[in-house]
């Protein structure tokens, strides 16, 4: 049995040698190596700031990442449009390359295509002028536009959502993280959203590489969302 | 209602076995490091959550021990007359069937993962502020996980035959082979980074049978035993203990015996049973210094009954 242990050691510390070089991992249907020079199949889920769809094809923060992502691999990107479910199953059989929309970590898609790590992470703040309203909402009028998630957010805490208007506004408002500033007053998280994109199972080397790409960009993503977000 | 005088250990035979419970303590210190330190890196790989499951399973033999240790001790009572000797059986039986089932189950999954053709997905981690593929963690906590289990059973392996305890025994020789479980589990996450989706489900696959095989002799064997099998050594399994043809010898020697039957069972640690005898009378000192005889062919023996039988109503097959 000894010389057996051996023969497996010495090629494992062989493959372990192998593997340590550039080329790995590898992608088993060789996604990375496919899209560089060609085309890169985008899906796009509708969701703003993320993806805005116009008649003359897709904006929006995340939309502009990709276009980013495959001018640094010299290709060229074809978006398709479609529910999140439509876009994750073409993902998931690799008719599609990659899909952009607002997709977060705690999406439960994450079991069946391939996620990268959160490049950004965002939250629903409620801000107000001290830290005693801003913890306690109950019975309080927030500003939320009415109709949205946010003003349910507001209301599963008893706050009262009102629309947002000029003239006498309350002192307490409940947004998206983009939107408000550094300095400005004291603000409480409601929810938190850690953005993620969207690769074929299995296509690691791809994911690697748009894994790293969506985090070098991070900051690009935060500005941009502060000039196209709602 | 008559109740049996506790079994007798020898020294060195308990010295053994208060070894052994030291050495079930450290396993359980050391597979919780495992267990713990693989979980952090448990991603998409089918291989590494079987190897993950199979070091879980391995506290159950491990704590089975320890417990069995407790119970045995007990004397026997009023309620338990022939003491809880049959503990080390039952709980061999209960381990191997987890074992058993647990393979099942996994060697299920790896091959349903293989017929669905589930490419796992192994990305980034960050790690001290650094970019790393998260299959170089997986291998460093499966080479990790290799380590203390293969020592922890070749140190339990000699105890384990020199007492007599087959719980212990599962445990070593699982542990032992678990070498190939960690090598199995390495190669298909290296697969997976060559590209090899498969490389994975076939590991865990190759895994999960390791388990089956394992948990199946066990169970079979684990029956045996409660089924009052003749008496085998530890692990050499179609060897009858040559027990019963010393205790045959050393009956015959008793001058007022004309010949001796042997009829025992194994009840975990103590062997015991009747020993049939063929004499025309024997008197009360006479037994008691025939029992104390037989006692001390092996240390295992355990108030053999002896049983006078008229001459010639022995049969004669089965010498």
């Amino acid at each position: 049995m000894a010389p057996a242990k051996h023969a497996a050691a010495a090629s494992l510390a062989l493959t372990l040698l192998m593997g340590a070089c550039d080329d790995y991992p590898k992608d088993p249907k060789n996604t990375l190596q496919r899209v560089s020079g060609g085309t890169v199949r985008a899906g796009a889920i509708a969701a703003e700031p993320w993806v805005i769809w116009q008649p003359e094809g897709p904006a929006g923060v995340e939309v502009e990442l990709v276009e980013r992502l495959a001018r640094t691999l010299d290709a060229r990107v074809t978006w398709y449009r479609g529910t999140e479910h439509e876009v994750i199953d073409a993902l998931k059989h690799r008719q599609l390359d990659i899909v952009v929309g607002g997709l977060t970590k705690s999406s439960p898609r994450s079991s069946v295509v391939g996620f990268t790590r959160p490049y950004l992470k965002t939250d629903v703040v409620i801000v107000g002028p001290s830290a005693d309203a801003v913890a306690d909402i109950e019975g309080r009028d927030v500003t939320a536009q009415p109709g949205t998630v946010i003003a349910a957010y507001v209301q599963s805490e008893g706050g009262n959502p009102v629309p947002e208007t000029a003239e006498a506004a309350p002192a307490l408002a409940a947004r998206r993280s983009w939107r408000v500033d550094r300095g400005e007053a004291l603000m409480r998280s409601l929810r938190t959203e850690q953005h993620v994109v969207a690769v074929p199972p299995g296509e690691n080397a791809w994911l690697i590489t748009v894994d790293r790409f969506f985090k070098d960009e991070a900051d690009t993503a935060r500005r941009r969302l502060r000039e196209l977000g709602p | 209602m008559r109740v049996r005088a506790p079994f007798d250990w020898p020294e060195d035979k308990r010295a053994a076995r208060q070894r052994a419970k030291r050495l079930e303590w450290a396993t359980l210190f050391f597979m919780t490091t495992i267990v713990v330190a693989m979980y952090f890196t448990l991603g998409g790989s089918q291989a590494m959550k079987t190897a993950w499951i199979e070091d879980l399973l391995g506290f159950i033999p491990a704590i089975l021990f320890l417990i069995v240790c407790r119970v045995e001790d007990r004397p026997p009572s009023h309620n338990f007359p022939f003491g809880l000797y049959k503990a080390v059986p039952i709980a061999y039986l209960v381990a191997s069937t987890a074992i058993l089932g647990m393979g099942l189950f996994l060697l299920y999954d790896s091959a349903s993962k293989l017929i669905m053709r589930e490419h796992p997905t192994i990305g980034l981690v960050t790690i001290f502020g650094q970019d790393v593929w998260l299959g170089w963690p997986m291998i460093a906590a499966l080479a990790y996980s290799v380590v203390p289990p293969v020592i922890l059973g070749r140190m339990k392996l000699p105890i384990a035959r020199d007492i007599h305890d087959k719980v212990l025994l599962a445990d070593a020789t699982m542990q032992k082979a678990d070498w190939l479980t960690g090598l199995a589990a390495i190669v298909g996450i290296l697969g997976i980074g060559f590209g090899f989706w498969w490389a994975d489900s076939v590991a865990a696959a190759v895994i999960s049978i390791d388990v089956v095989k394992d948990g199946g002799t066990h169970v079979w064997r684990a029956m045996r035993d409660l089924a009052d099998e003749i008496p085998h050594d530890a692990d050499k399994e179609d060897a009858p203990m040559a027990l019963i043809d010393r205790v045959c010898d050393v009956a015959r020697r008793a001058p007022w015996v004309k010949d001796a039957e042997a009829l025992l069972r194994d009840e975990g640690h103590p062997v015991t049973g009747v020993i049939y005898v063929e004499a025309e009378r024997a008197d009360a000192a006479q037994l008691a210094a025939l029992q104390r005889d037989i006692e001390n062919v092996d240390w295992r023996l355990y108030q053999p009954v002896i049983a006078v039988v008229p001459p010639s109503s022995m049969s004669d097959t089965d010498r």
